[in-house]
């Protein structure tokens, strides 16, 4: 683990091990990918924590289950040691992560392609099940890519998704936000017109989820265009589970991975070329 | 005539909302609450089950998206994880179940008054989406809701309006109404939710002539999936529709404030909820939501320019002298005079 501290401060209580059965949502763009963030949520789920060591040995015990659907395991631990000082064939051996490469694994058979994929995540996540005594965080990235391929519909993914989620302890999912795919929901200016299918799910699926979410975390260009000290956009805003989180609080006050009220912000954010990222408020300095 | 006006509708329609979050009398059978990402409905569904729970009514929670047990609830099915018929009957056999147990009331019988009595026999069901349902069923969607609805059972179920309705290009159901339409048909009540940040955000833009602010997937952004000010933690507004048996509409608009664990403990609910232009951030036209009330303006001077309540009602009171002259037209010119004590009529002063 590294010793500099690669989490911007602005952005610990957000990253902190998630409450139970909570579901996080991370989405992008085009432009604007959130691996930064996701490496730093897996990063900071990992990561040995002071506040309950001490109290309870076995809860702190943490592992991760990263199944991605659009970057392979080479990606993934260049990104990780770059970004957050993390050695994944280390982890692994621990038996702290894992990694399924849907990608590759899609290609192989699309048809029965959803039902091995459940039991492939569910035996991988049993297996770290056995070492982190329940503590598993299931990372989702790009799933919706299911919906791109035409394997799934809408409504078949996000039951998949309730019967992953019901394994883990809490999942954090990536999802492309473009505006094409948003453009079949109510909101949008142009909803009289015939939606095409694709349009259709990824929009349902997306909503869906967000109103599922304990809070959003969504990435985007800056309005002006490209510049060069600002990366982009993050905007977290509270999703429709933040009410039950909240409700729970009040009556258990004593659970100290809860505590946190999910506040909104938004902010503009850096990601430098050694992988540290800086997050600031607008109109201030970036330092450099 | 507006302030007696709006008292009798405060009265009249704060009446019907606690009738209405209370099922008394089965006042609703079909609660639908049209929810958004900009502000959930969970708020709202947190209510009806709070006061089911002080009222001793047996909520059945039928979940299609929800993965734990809330915490309020007494009963819940995972209908997602099962097929169609298989929650259709858990569902009919706990609302059967428990209607046969509740015959005999236990204790405390004779602190209840009779009404309430009524209310013990009842179950809320609460469906926490409909649209899965409205996707896969849209067909027979009303017959299978309206077989879950009895005399002692009401629905609340929830329908989240992004997702657009259409979800399957098939031929065979090109002329059937849109779910939604059905489900806004068959409703006696329709809740729609929304941020109160958004709202008062969008008073105060009209009330300055702006064009009034679009937020989340309104906003046409790229990768902005709510705004900010989304599922705020100080209170959602509700529109409510409520469709009377004559089948005379009333709308209004309130407030629903969070929920605070104080009024949970006290156990007796005391109406919480007020009509949204009686509330204060609402109702203070001229703070905005920026700025706060001693902006600078106000700082600037030594003494106050302002008036208080008071003193604007006062002052409206007053009844100008001639004021009667400003009613009464079309007679002409006419001198109103009255004669002072130290006037001294001259008569020949007329005659000149």
């Amino acid at each position: 683990m590294s010793t500099r501290n690669r989490i911007p401060s602005p952005l610990e209580p957000y990253l902190r091990l998630p409450p139970e059965a909570s579901l996080i949502l991370l989405t992008g763009t085009l432009g604007c990918i959130p691996v930064w963030l996701t490496a730093r949520f897996i990063a900071s789920v990992l990561a040995p924590r002071q506040d309950v060591a001490s109290s309870d040995e076995k809860g702190s015990a943490t592992a991760v289950v990263l199944v991605s659907w659009m970057q392979d395991l080479a990606f993934w631990k260049k990104e990780l040691r770059r970004m957050a000082g993390l050695d994944i064939t280390k982890l692994v051996e621990q038996r702290r992560f894992s990694f399924l490469d849907c990608l590759s694994l899609h290609g192989i058979s699309v048809s029965s392609a959803l039902e091995q994929l459940e039991k492939t995540i569910c035996d991988v996540i049993e297996q770290l099940k056995n070492s982190a005594l329940g503590n598993v965080v299931l990372v989702l990235e790009y799933p919706d890519t299911l919906l791109a391929t035409n394997s799934t519909t809408a409504h078949e993914l996000s039951i998949l998704l309730l019967r992953l989620r019901s394994r883990v302890r809490s999942t954090v999912l990536t999802c492309a936000a473009d505006l094409p795919l948003l453009s079949a929901t109510q909101g949008s200016p142009r909803n009289s017109h015939a939606f095409s299918p694709l349009e259709t799910v990824t929009a349902a699926f997306l909503t869906q989820q967000a109103s599922l979410a304990r809070f959003v975390m969504s990435v985007r260009e800056l309005d002006t265009g490209a510049a060069k000290d600002i990366s982009g956009v993050l905007r977290v805003t509270r999703g429709g589970a933040a009410y039950d989180v909240d409700d729970e609080e009040q009556d258990s006050s004593s659970e100290v991975a809860s505590e946190v009220d999910v506040r909104e912000m938004e902010a503009l954010y850096l990601v430098q070329r050694d992988g540290n990222v800086k997050v600031f408020e607008r109109g201030t300095e970036s330092g450099l | 005539m507006a302030p007696p006006n709006l008292q009798h509708r405060r009265t009249h329609n704060l009446l019907l909302i606690s009738k209405l979050l209370n099922q008394r009398d089965a006042s609703s059978p079909f609660t639908l609450v049209l929810d958004s990402l900009e502000q959930s409905g969970r708020p709202l569904l947190a209510e009806y089950l709070r006061r089911a729970n002080a009222s001793n009514v047996k909520t059945i929670f039928v979940s299609f998206e929800t993965l734990r047990k809330p915490r309020a609830v007494d009963l819940f099915v995972s209908a997602w994880s099962q097929s169609l018929q298989a929650w259709q009957k858990e569902v009919m056999s706990l609302t059967k179940a428990h209607s046969s147990q509740r015959e005999h009331p236990p204790f405390r019988t004779m602190r209840v008054p009779p009404d309430m009595l009524i209310v013990q026999a009842g179950k809320l069901l609460v469906f926490d989406s409909l649209n899965s349902l409205a996707a896969t069923e849209s067909a027979n969607l009303p017959a299978l809701l309206s077989s879950f609805i009895s005399p002692t059972t009401s629905l609340l179920a929830v329908y989240h309006t992004d997702i657009h309705g259409r979800s399957s290009h098939s031929q065979e159901n090109a002329y059937a109404p849109a779910p939604l339409t059905l489900l806004k048909y068959l409703a006696t009540t329709i809740f729609t939710t929304h941020s109160l940040h958004h709202v008062l955000a969008r008073k105060a833009a009209r009330e300055r002539s702006h064009v009034e602010p679009s937020f989340g997937l309104e906003e046409g952004i790229e990768g902005v999936l709510q705004g900010l000010g989304a599922n705020g933690t100080n209170g959602v507004v509700l529109e409510m529709e409520h469709r009377r048996k004559s089948g005379r509409g009333v709308r209004e608009w309130y407030s629903l404030p969070p929920s605070d664990s104080t009024s949970v403990a006290t156990g007796k609910t005391r109406e919480n909820v007020i009509l949204l232009e009686d509330h204060p951030d609402y109702r203070s036209s001229d703070a905005t939501l920026a700025e706060p009330p001693g902006g600078e303006a106000e700082a600037q001077y030594t003494f106050e320019l302002g008036l208080t309540e008071k003193q604007r009602q006062d002052r409206e009171g007053v009844v100008l002298p001639y004021f009667d002259a400003q009613k009464g037209g079309g007679e002409g010119g006419r001198i109103l005079y009255d004669m002072g004590s130290e006037d001294d009529f001259d008569e020949e002063e007329d005659e000149i």
